[in-house]
C-alpha cells in the first residue's frame, strides 16, 4: 500500500518536472534571472554596510595623515568617495529592481504556457474517452478540474520551483562571504539551515495528507452546488430548499474547518521556521557584538554580516510559505495524472469508413463496473438502408445497445464490425463522422436556434430552415420575434419537450448522416407531432439506416427488423407480421 | 463605493475578530521593525565601546531584542490564525446568504440564469472574497496605525526624516497602488467575466460530450476553449505586468530612500545633532519600515477585483422577487380557474387563454392535448412558481403608486382571471403550505448526486425504508434497487447517471408517491416507459391515490387509463377545447377519438 503510494508520488512529481518543458525555457530563465537578483543583493549590503561605516567611522589613518595639511581635502576626499558608493549603490538597486521585474514576468508567463498546455491535452483525453468516461467521473468533477484544478498549478510553478533553486543559490553565497570574513557567524549560519528542511518534511507530510482530503472536498463541493441549482426547482417542489439553506451552511463550515486545518500547519511551519531564524539572528547580533567589543572584528563587516542574516533565512522562508503551493499543486495533479495516464487512443488514419455501410454485432458483451450484465451474447445485423427497431423494457440494455453502435462503448468481449472492419477506439471519430444521434433529452447548447441546428456559427439560413420544417418546427419559429437568430436557453428553457426534441430532429435533418440513430425521439410527443416526425423518420430511413429505440409499437410496425432485448439479450428479431406469427413477447405486447 | 460598504455591513458579525486580528498585525509589524532598529543601534553601541574602551550596559538591549523576536514569531502566528478564521466565517456566512436570496428567484428567472455561471458565481466570486478582509481591509487598517506611530518614532531623531518618509510611505502606500488601481479595473473586470466565461463551457460541454462527439464538433468546441484560455491568460498575465512593475518601482523607492535618509543625516552627524548609534538604528528602521504599507499596492489591486465580484453577486441578490403575497394556511377543497390567462414574462403570446376548470377534491383528472398546448404550464402555476391573480394587482398597484406602470402594463394587460383553492385565491396562500398541498412530478425532474434512499428523503425527509420499499414496488423499481450491491444507499453519479431514463422517471413517480399532498399532479409520468410498465404503473398510482383519497391530475398525452379518469380535460393552443368523462368525449370529440385509436 505504502510502497503504491510512493511510487504514485514519485509519478506525479515526475510528472511535475517534466511540465516544466511546455514553458519553453520561460521558467529556467525566471530563476537565472532570481538568482543573479540574490547575488546583487550580496554585493548592495556590502556597500551599504561600507557606506555607512565611511560615514561613521571617519578613516584615522586619513584625519592623521591629512589634519596637518588640510582638513578640506580630507572631507573632499570623504565626499568624493561616499558619492561613488552612493552612486554604485543606486545602480545596483537598479539593476535589481530590473532583475525583479523580468523574473516575475517570465515565471508567470511560464506557468501560464504549461496550464494551457496542460488544459488542451486534457481536454482532448476527455472527449477521446469519451462520454463512458466523463460519465463516470461526474462532468462537475471534471470542469472544476480543468479549470480550477489546473489553475492551481500556477503558484507550483511560477512560485515553488523558483523559490527551490533560491534555496540552493543564495544560501550557499552568503555563506562563501560570511565565512571567511566571520567563521563564527557562518557556523551558526550553517548549522541552523539544515534544520529549516528537518522540520518543513516533518511538518509537511501531516499536511499533505490533509491537503489531499481538503481537495477531494472542494470537488465535492462544486459538484454539490451545480446539483443543488439544478435541482432547485425540484427541491422548491418537495419544500426542501429552505432544508438545503443549512446543508449549503454546513459545507461552507466545513469548508472553513477544512481550510483552517491546512493552514494551521502552514502556519505552524511558518512559526517555527521564523523562530529558527529570529534566534539564530539575534545569536549573530550576540556574537558580533561581542567580538566588535573586545576588537575582534571590523564594523563594516560585522554590520554587512548582520545585514546578510536575514536575507540567509529569507528564501528558507519563501518555501515556507510556497510548500503549501507545491502540495496543492501536487494534490491537484494527482487527479490530472490518473486522466492523463490512462492508455492513450492511437487513432488510425487510413481506416475510413465509405458508405455504404452494414453494422454488425458479433458475440458482443458488455457490464457497467458493479452491475450485472448490460449486454449477452449479443448478435445483430443492420446491413442496408431502412428502419431498424430495437424494443423492450427499460434497463433491458437498449441504451448500452446504442452506445456500443456508435463506439462510445467497447464490447468486454466480441466486437462491433462496420463493413468488415472492427470497430475500436481508434476509428471511432471516423465513424462517428457518418452518425446522427438523438437522446431521450434532447442537449440543447446556449445559443442561438440555428446555431444549435447547425452546431457552428457558419450556418446557411435556407437549409436551417428547410431543417426546421421537415422537422415539424418551422410554425413555431415563425413565431418567435427573432426567428432563428432567437437565443434559446441552457436545458431548453424556452422550449417544451416536444419542441426541444424536433429541434433535435431539424440538427439530424441538417447534417444528413448516413446512419440515424435515435434512443426514444417520440416519447414526449403528443400523437400529431409524433406522426409528423414518424414520418419524416420513414421518409428518411428510405435513403439511409435508421436504427430507433422505440416503446411505442405502432411507431414500429413497418420496421424492417425489430429487435426485442431482454435483460440484455436478443429474444427476438423479424419484422411486424413475423414477430406476430412468432407469438412471443413482441406479440404479447401489441396484443396488451 | 455602495458596493464596498454593502460587504462590510454583510461582514459585521465578524467585526470584533477582524479588529482584533488587526490590532496583533500592527503589533507585530512594529515589533519586527523594532527589532532591527534595535539590533543595528546595538551593535554600533558595541563597536564604539570597543574602540573607545567603555564598559556599557548591555543587558538591556540584549533583553529588549530577545523580547523583540518571541513578540514577533508569536505575534505573527496568533495573527494568522485568528485572521483565516474571521476571513472563513465571513466566507461561510456569504455563501449561505447568497444562496438564501437565490432560493426564491428560481424557477421565475429560470431562463436568464444558467447554471454554469450560477456556479461560477456561487464558487469563484465568493472565494474572491476571502481576499476581501484578508488582503483588502486588512493591510489598509495596519497602515492606517502603523505608519503615524513609525513617523512618530523616526521625528524623534530628525523631523526632515520623519516628512520624507511619510511623503514615501503615501506614494509606496497610495499613490502607486491608486495608478495601478486605475490601470487594472477594466482589466480585473475582464478577467472575472472570462474566468466565469471558461468554467460555463467547459460544464456545458463536457455535460453534452455524445452531441459533440456525434456532430463532430469536439475540435472546434477544443479549440473555443484553447482561446478563451488564451484570452484568459493573456488578461491575467496584463495583470501581472502591471503588479511586477509596480512591485519593481516600489523596490526602488525603498532602497533610495533609505540612501536618501543616510546622506540627509550626514550634515546633522557631523554637527553633532545625531549619534552614529541613532544613525544606523534610524538607516535600518527605514529600510524595513516600508514592511507597514507593503501589502497596500496587493490590497488596492485586489480591490476592484472584489469588489467585481461581489457587484456580480449583489447583481443576482438584487434582482426583484417574484411577488409572494402568500400568508393564508392553504384548505381542502376544489381548484378553480376562472378566466384565466397567462403569459411567461418573456414571452408576447400568452401560454394559457381564458381557462375556466374546476378540479374537485378526490377528483382524477387528466389533461391531453399537443406539445406546446400549455398543460405544464397550468400545472406548474399550481405550485405558486408565477404571480397570478391577486399578487399580480398588487404588483400593479404599487407601481401605479410609483408612477412607473410601464414595465408591468403588459404583464397585467395578458393576465386576467384566477386560481382558487376552497375559494381562495392562490396568490393569498403561503407557499409551503400550497407545496404541502399539492405535489407535482415535472418534466424537468432532477435526481441529485446522492444515494437512491436521499433522493427519496428529499420527498419525504422520515420516509423509513419501509415506506421507500412500498412506493418503489409501485413504480415497478424494487427489483432493480434490489439487485443492486448496496441497495437503497446506492449512489446515483451526476444527473442520475447509472439510471436509465425510464429507471430515473420510475425513481421520480416514486417520490411523488412518497408525499402525503392532496392533490399529486404526473406531467407525463410514463414518458419513456414500455406498455407493460406504464399500464402497471398507472393503475398502482390509481390504486394508490384512491387509498389515500388524494386528488389526481395527470399530463399525458397517450390513451392510457382514460376511462378510468373522472374527467378529461383536451388543450390546444392555450385553450380548452373540450372538457367532460371518456364517455361522454368518446362519441363526439375528434381528437380525442384519435388518441384512443393508438398504441
Amino acid at each position: 500500500m505504502t510502497e503504491k503510494n510512493e511510487q504514485q508520488k514519485k509519478q506525479v512529481n515526475d510528472w511535475l518536472k517534466y511540465q516544466k518543458k511546455y514553458a519553453h525555457g520561460k521558467l529556467s530563465r525566471a530563476i537565472a534571472l532570481g538568482s543573479l537578483n540574490g547575488l546583487l543583493m550580496i554585493i548592495q549590503t556590502a556597500m551599504l554596510a561600507y557606506l555607512i561605516d565611511l560615514v561613521i567611522f571617519p578613516s584615522e589613518d586619513l584625519s592623521l595623515t591629512n589634519s596637518l595639511s588640510n582638513s578640506v581635502t580630507t572631507e573632499s576626499i570623504l565626499f568624493s568617495e561616499t558619492t561613488l558608493i552612493s552612486m554604485a549603490l543606486v545602480a545596483v538597486i537598479f539593476c535589481r529592481a530590473a532583475l525583479g521585474y523580468f523574473s516575475e514576468c517570465y515565471s508567470r508567463r511560464g506557468a501560464m504556457d504549461i496550464k494551457a498546455n496542460i488544459r488542451s491535452r486534457l481536454l482532448n483525453r476527455l472527449f477521446q474517452f469519451g462520454p463512458a468516461y466523463t460519465q463516470t467521473k461526474g462532468s462537475a468533477k471534471l470542469s472544476h478540474l480543468l479549470h480550477q484544478g489546473i489553475d492551481s498549478l500556477e503558484d507550483y510553478f511560477a512560485g515553488y520551483l523558483p523559490v527551490i533553486a533560491y534555496c540552493a543559490v543564495i544560501p550557499l553565497a552568503i555563506l562563501i562571504a560570511v565565512f571567511p570574513i566571520d567563521w563564527q557567524s557562518g557556523l551558526i549560519l550553517l548549522i541552523t539551515a539544515p534544520m529549516v528542511p528537518f522540520f518543513m518534511i516533518l511538518i509537511g507530510h501531516k499536511a499533505q495528507r490533509l491537503n489531499q482530503e481538503h481537495w477531494a472536498k472542494l470537488q465535492r463541493m462544486s459538484s454539490h452546488f451545480l446539483d443543488i441549482i439544478q435541482g432547485l426547482t425540484q427541491l422548491k417542489i418537495f419544500n426542501a430548499s429552505r432544508r438545503e439553506i443549512a446543508a449549503v451552511k454546513k459545507i461552507s463550515d466545513d469548508y472553513g474547518d477544512e481550510t483552517m486545518g491546512i493552514l494551521k500547519i502552514a502556519f505552524l511551519s511558518s512559526f517555527v521556521l521564523e523562530f529558527l531564524a529570529s534566534i539564530s539572528i539575534a545569536l549573530v547580533a550576540v556574537v558580533l557584538g561581542f567580538r566588535l567589543y573586545y576588537g575582534d572584528v571590523d564594523y563594516v563587516f560585522a554590520l554587512w554580516v548582520l545585514l546578510l542574516a536575514p536575507e540567509f533565512y529569507l528564501p528558507f522562508r519563501q518555501l515556507g510559505t510556497q510548500y503549501h503551493a507545491k502540495m496543492a499543486g501536487v494534490t491537484a495533479a494527482e487527479d490530472l495524472v490518473e486522466v492523463l495516464s490512462q492508455p492513450q487512443v492511437h487513432y488510425s488514419l487510413e481506416e475510413k469508413f465509405t458508405a455504404p455501410f452494414s453494422i454488425s454485432l458479433v458475440q458482443a458483451e458488455f457490464a457497467y463496473p458493479d452491475r450485472s450484465n448490460a449486454l449477452t451474447q449479443v448478435n445483430i445485423e443492420f446491413s442496408s438502408q431502412g428502419l431498424y427497431a430495437v424494443i423492450g423494457e427499460s434497463g433491458s440494455g437498449k441504451s448500452t445497445l446504442i452506445d456500443m453502435v456508435l463506439g462510445f462503448v467497447q464490447p468486454d468481449s466480441g466486437q462491433v464490425v462496420v463493413n468488415n472492419q472492427p470497430l475500436t477506439a481508434a476509428n471511432r471519430d471516423h465513424w462517428l463522422k457518418h452518425c446522427g444521434w438523438i437522446s431521450q433529452q434532447a442537449q440543447v447548447f446556449y445559443g442561438s436556434l440555428a446555431f444549435n441546428i447547425a452546431l457552428s456559427d457558419n450556418y446557411q439560413d435556407d437549409l436551417v430552415i428547410e431543417a426546421l420544417e421537415k422537422a415539424g418546427l418551422a410554425s413555431f419559429v415563425q413565431t418567435l420575434e427573432q426567428g432563428i437568430e432567437s437565443e434559446i436557453g441552457e436545458d431548453g428553457a424556452g422550449l417544451s419537450g416536444g419542441q426541444a426534441q424536433r429541434l433535435a430532429l431539424a440538427r439530424v435533418f441538417y447534417h444528413q448522416p448516413d446512419v440515424l440513430i435515435l434512443d426514444e425521439p417520440t416519447s414526449h410527443l403528443d400523437q400529431q407531432t409524433e406522426q409528423i416526425i414518424t414520418s419524416s423518420i420513414n421518409a428518411y430511413a428510405e435513403n439511409h439506416i435508421v436504427i430507433v429505440i422505440a416503446h411505442r409499437l405502432h411507431t414500429v410496425i413497418d420496421a424492417k427488423k425489430i429487435i426485442v432485448l431482454e435483460q440484455g439479450k436478443v429474444i427476438e428479431t423479424g419484422t411486424h407480421q413475423e414477430l406476430l406469427s412468432h407469438d412471443g413477447y413482441y406479440a404479447q405486447q401489441v396484443n396488451v | 463605493m455602495k458596493v464596498f460598504i454593502r460587504l462590510i455591513c454583510l461582514l459585521k458579525p465578524q467585526l470584533p475578530l477582524m479588529l482584533l486580528g488587526a490590532l496583533l498585525s500592527v503589533i507585530t509589524v512594529l515589533a519586527n521593525i523594532s527589532l532591527l532598529a534595535v539590533s543595528g543601534w546595538f551593535i554600533t553601541l558595541m563597536a564604539i565601546a570597543g574602540t573607545t574602551g567603555i564598559t556599557v550596559n548591555y543587558f538591556t538591549p540584549a533583553a529588549i531584542i530577545r523580547f523583540l523576536a518571541i513578540v514577533r514569531t508569536a505575534g505573527r502566528y496568533a495573527e494568522r490564525m485568528l485572521t483565516h478564521r474571521a476571513t472563513f466565517n465571513a466566507l461561510a456566512h456569504l455563501r449561505h446568504y447568497f444562496y438564501q436570496q437565490l432560493e426564491p428567484l428560481l424557477p421565475y428567472y429560470r431562463i436568464n440564469l444558467r447554471s454554469g455561471d450560477l456556479l461560477a458565481r456561487l464558487q469563484q466570486d465568493i472565494d474572491n472574497l476571502d481576499n476581501f478582509y484578508l488582503r483588502v481591509l486588512l493591510p489598509i487598517v495596519v497602515a492606517l496605525i502603523s505608519v503615524p506611530i513609525v513617523c512618530y518614532a523616526l521625528a524623534i531623531f530628525s523631523p526632515t526624516i520623519a516628512w520624507v518618509m511619510l511623503a514615501a510611505f503615501l506614494i509606496v502606500g497610495l499613490v502607486f497602488p491608486v495608478i495601478s488601481y486605475l490601470a487594472s479595473t477594466i482589466l480585473s473586470q475582464e478577467k472575472s467575466h472570462l474566468e466565469s466565461h471558461l468554467t460555463e463551457e467547459l460544464v456545458n460541454g463536457i455535460g453534452a460530450i455524445k452531441t459533440l462527439l456525434v456532430y463532430q464538433v469536439s475540435i472546434s468546441y477544443q479549440r473555443s476553449i484553447a482561446n478563451i484560455t488564451k484570452q484568459y491568460y493573456g488578461v491575467r498575465y496584463r495583470l501581472v505586468k502591471i503588479n511586477a512593475r509596480l512591485t519593481a518601482i516600489i523596490f526602488l523607492l525603498i532602497h533610495l530612500s533609505a540612501l536618501a535618509c543616510l546622506l540627509l543625516l550626514l550634515p546633522q552627524l557631523s554637527t553633532g545633532e545625531v549619534d552614529s548609534k541613532s544613525l544606523v538604528a534610524v538607516i535600518l528602521l527605514v529600510l524595513v519600515s516600508f514592511e507597514t504599507v507593503s501589502s497596500m499596492p496587493l490590497a488596492l489591486q485586489l480591490l476592484p477585483q472584489s469588489l467585481a465580484s461581489a457587484a456580480r453577486l449583489f447583481a443576482i441578490i438584487d434582482k426583484e422577487i417574484p411577488v409572494d403575497i402568500g400568508v393564508e394556511r392553504v384548505k381542502h377543497g376544489d381548484i378553480h380557474f376562472e378566466n384565466f390567462t397567462f403569459s411567461y414574462p418573456e414571452k408576447k403570446t400568452p401560454s394559457l387563454i381564458d381557462i375556466n376548470l374546476s378540479i374537485k377534491a378526490g377528483e382524477k383528472v387528466a389533461i391531453i392535448g399537443a406539445s406546446g398546448a400549455g398543460k405544464s404550464t397550468l400545472v406548474n402555476l399550481l405550485m405558486g412558481f408565477w404571480p397570478t391573480g391577486q399578487a399580480l394587482s398588487s404588483i400593479n398597484a404599487s407601481f401605479n403608486s410609483l408612477t412607473n406602470p410601464s414595465s408591468n402594463a403588459t404583464e397585467s394587460k395578458n393576465n386576467k382571471g384566477r386560481i382558487t383553492i376552497a375559494d381562495c385565491d392562490l396568490s393569498l396562500i403561503e407557499h409551503e403550505s400550497l407545496r404541502q398541498h399539492i405535489a407535482l412530478m415535472s418534466q424537468q425532474g432532477h435526481i441529485f448526486e446522492a444515494s437512491i434512499a436521499d433522493n427519496l428523503r428529499l420527498a419525504k425527509h422520515d420516509a423509513t425504508h419501509e415506506e421507500m420499499r412500498k412506493v418503489c414496488q409501485l413504480v415497478n423499481i424494487i427489483d432493480f434497487i434490489e439487485g443492486l450491491p448496496k441497495g437503497l444507499d446506492t449512489w446515483l453519479g451526476t444527473s442520475g447517471a447509472g439510471l436509465s431514463g425510464g429507471q430515473a422517471q420510475r425513481l421520480q413517480i416514486a417520490q411523488l408517491l412518497l408525499r402525503s399532498a392532496s392533490v399529486l399532479i404526473l406531467d407525463e409520468p410514463t414518458k419513456g416507459l414500455d406498455r407493460h410498465n406504464e399500464e402497471q404503473i398507472m393503475r398502482n398510482i390509481l390504486a394508490h391515490v384512491k387509498q389515500q383519497q388524494q386528488s389526481l391530475l395527470v399530463i399525458t398525452h397517450k390513451p392510457l387509463m382514460l376511462e378510468k379518469m373522472d374527467k378529461i380535460i383536451v388543450m390546444q393552443q392555450g385553450e380548452i377545447v373540450a372538457q367532460g368523462s371518456h364517455s361522454q368525449l368518446v362519441n363526439n370529440n375528434d381528437y380525442y377519438q384519435k388518441l384512443l385509436n393508438y398504441f
